[in-house]
């Protein structure tokens, strides 16, 4: 999309930055790829497909995460506890799907992706994940 | 047949198609006669609706000391299947049914050798056996007492939660029933009985009410709450302090004697632990949370590993409340609690 600022993130390029001399790669691992346009997570893409990028928001089930990109790691809270609302009745039923966050830290890089919920399996029914939002600290003062 | 019937058979179903059925448990008892958890109310104590309650998971980091998996990754598949049953009956029922787990989702002592400070539940959300059941409890927004093994979720939330801060509490009210029915941990009590010099009654409605104020406060810094209540009050900060994110271990429970149903209730009543205690915690809370709260019938609790169902007199009134201890996941124990109408019964999930 003309004038779209888009945004590749290749979790796998945490590795390559953080050890000098590495090449970084996007192109040998699964990739979070998100614009304004919409998000995906790609398998093994060239750094070119981030040109025309994600068109469609792309959809995988929450449980294969983990074995997509890789396991997350502790982090900063951001749910502080003053912004919790105040106790209430259990509500019966389910609640509307919310969003949820992954982080993924090396040395120098962490990166916080925000995750909205979808149809992953093509049920109908709210199973899966699509990146939804990307945040990368690249902390430059810290050594490889 | 019955509602509760009605409902049972439904359950069933979905979880028959996912390869378990489920069976009454029995609690322990000194005799050798069966003690089956399930009770008969005088009336439907649960209305035209159903309630399902999973007792303490105490997921950790999948390792040898994890009592959740406890070196079987059967109880994983067993667990991932009846949350998805669980989510099947309640995209059927819709608000007809409600579904919270009591506490003790996380265990985190164990997972990290203390209370985390921030987000710091990797080693358990990155198990992967348990990938499936996290995704389950994320679809179905399961609601969270926190318990004392997860009190670090009164700092930050799993990464999949972290946008459910109103799924997590220490006490519920339960059906909007204006405090009729209500659920907490259950681990509450432990500092009340376990204050240092054995707390007068009315030494103990204090503490309980403190307790009951923190459990319905929208201030969970437990520093930000103490100064809230205008008082430096030194031992009882330490005191609560210790009751809502210390890393006791769970009680061990030895078997409980039975206890005569009160009238107009049908079932195999023992006497559990510690009952005019956490009586007392869930009427305060309610008093605190309802401006005229209905009496309180019904209390869920977890915490001991070992359903039950119990009673005691209200603390005012002296009718009969009912006690409902839904058991546990830990080292190979499956179960659940199952209500619906006039009915409560807390069952063993096992493999057809």
């Amino acid at each position: 999309m003309k004038g779209t600022s888009i945004v590749i993130l290749a979790l796998v390029l945490l590795a390559g930055c953080a050890h000098r001399e590495q090449i970084g790669s996007i192109s040998d691992s699964p990739v979070i790829a998100a614009g304004k346009a919409g998000g995906a997570v790609l398998d093994l893409p060239k750094p070119i497909d981030g040109a025309p990028l994600v068109t469609n928001v792309g959809c995988i089930p929450d449980e294969q995460r983990l074995a997509k990109l890789g396991p997350t790691c502790s982090h900063e809270t951001e749910n502080h506890p003053e912004a919790q609302p105040p106790t209430d009745d259990l509500e019966p039923g389910k609640p509307k799907p919310t969003l949820q966050v992954g982080w993924y830290c090396d040395e120098r890089l962490v990166v916080r992706v925000v995750w909205a919920p979808c149809d992953g399996n093509g049920d109908g029914k709210v199973d899966g994940v699509s990146p939804l939002e990307i945040s990368v600290a690249t902390h430059p003062s810290k050594k490889d | 047949m019955t509602f509760y019937e009605q409902k049972l058979q439904a359950f069933r179903t979905l979880l028959a198609a996912r390869g378990y059925h489920v069976r009454v448990a029995n609690a322990a008892v000194p005799d050798s006669l069966a003690a089956p958890v399930t009770v008969g109310f005088p009336s439907a104590i649960l209305g035209e609706q159903s309630l399902i309650a999973v007792p303490d998971v105490h997921l950790s980091d999948g390792s040898a000391g994890d009592i959740f998996m406890d070196g079987d990754p059967e109880n994983a598949t067993r667990f991932t299947a009846t949350l998805a049953a669980i989510n099947d009956y309640m995209d059927a029922e819709g608000e007809r049914a409600s579904v919270l787990q009591l506490g003790d989702w996380y265990d985190v002592w164990r997972a990290i050798g203390r209370d985390a400070s921030q987000a710091q539940f990797a080693t358990i959300d990155n198990v992967p056996e348990y990938q499936k059941l996290l995704s389950l409890d994320k679809q179905l927004g399961l609601a969270h007492l926190i318990g004392n093994h997860d009190a670090s979720f009164t700092h930050a939330l799993p990464d999949r939660r972290v946008a459910d801060g109103n799924r997590f509490r220490f006490g519920f009210g339960l059906l909007k029933s204006n405090g009729r029915c209500f659920a907490i941990h259950g681990h509450q009590v432990d500092d009340i009985v376990g204050v240092p010099s054995p707390p007068s009654d009315q030494q103990v409605v204090w503490l309980a009410t403190l307790a009951a104020k923190y459990v319905t406060s929208s201030v969970r810094d437990l520093e930000d709450f103490m100064d809230k209540q205008g008082s430096n009050v030194g031992a009882v900060f330490d005191w609560l302090k210790a009751l809502v994110g210390s890393n006791r271990p769970d009680p061990i429970p030895t078997p409980r004697a039975r206890k005569p149903a009160p009238a107009g209730f049908i079932g195999s009543f023992v006497e559990r632990e510690s009952t005019d205690q956490l009586l007392r915690i869930a009427v305060e809370a309610c008093k605190l949370r309802y401006q005229t709260p209905t009496e309180l019938e019904l209390l869920i609790v977890g915490h001991s590993h070992k359903p039950c169902v119990a009673w005691a007199p209200h603390p005012q009134s002296k009718r009969p409340v009912v006690i409902v201890d839904a058991g546990s996941w830990v080292q190979g124990a499956a179960q659940l609690l199952f209500g619906a109408g006039d009915r409560i019964s807390v069952f063993d999930i096992v493999k057809n």
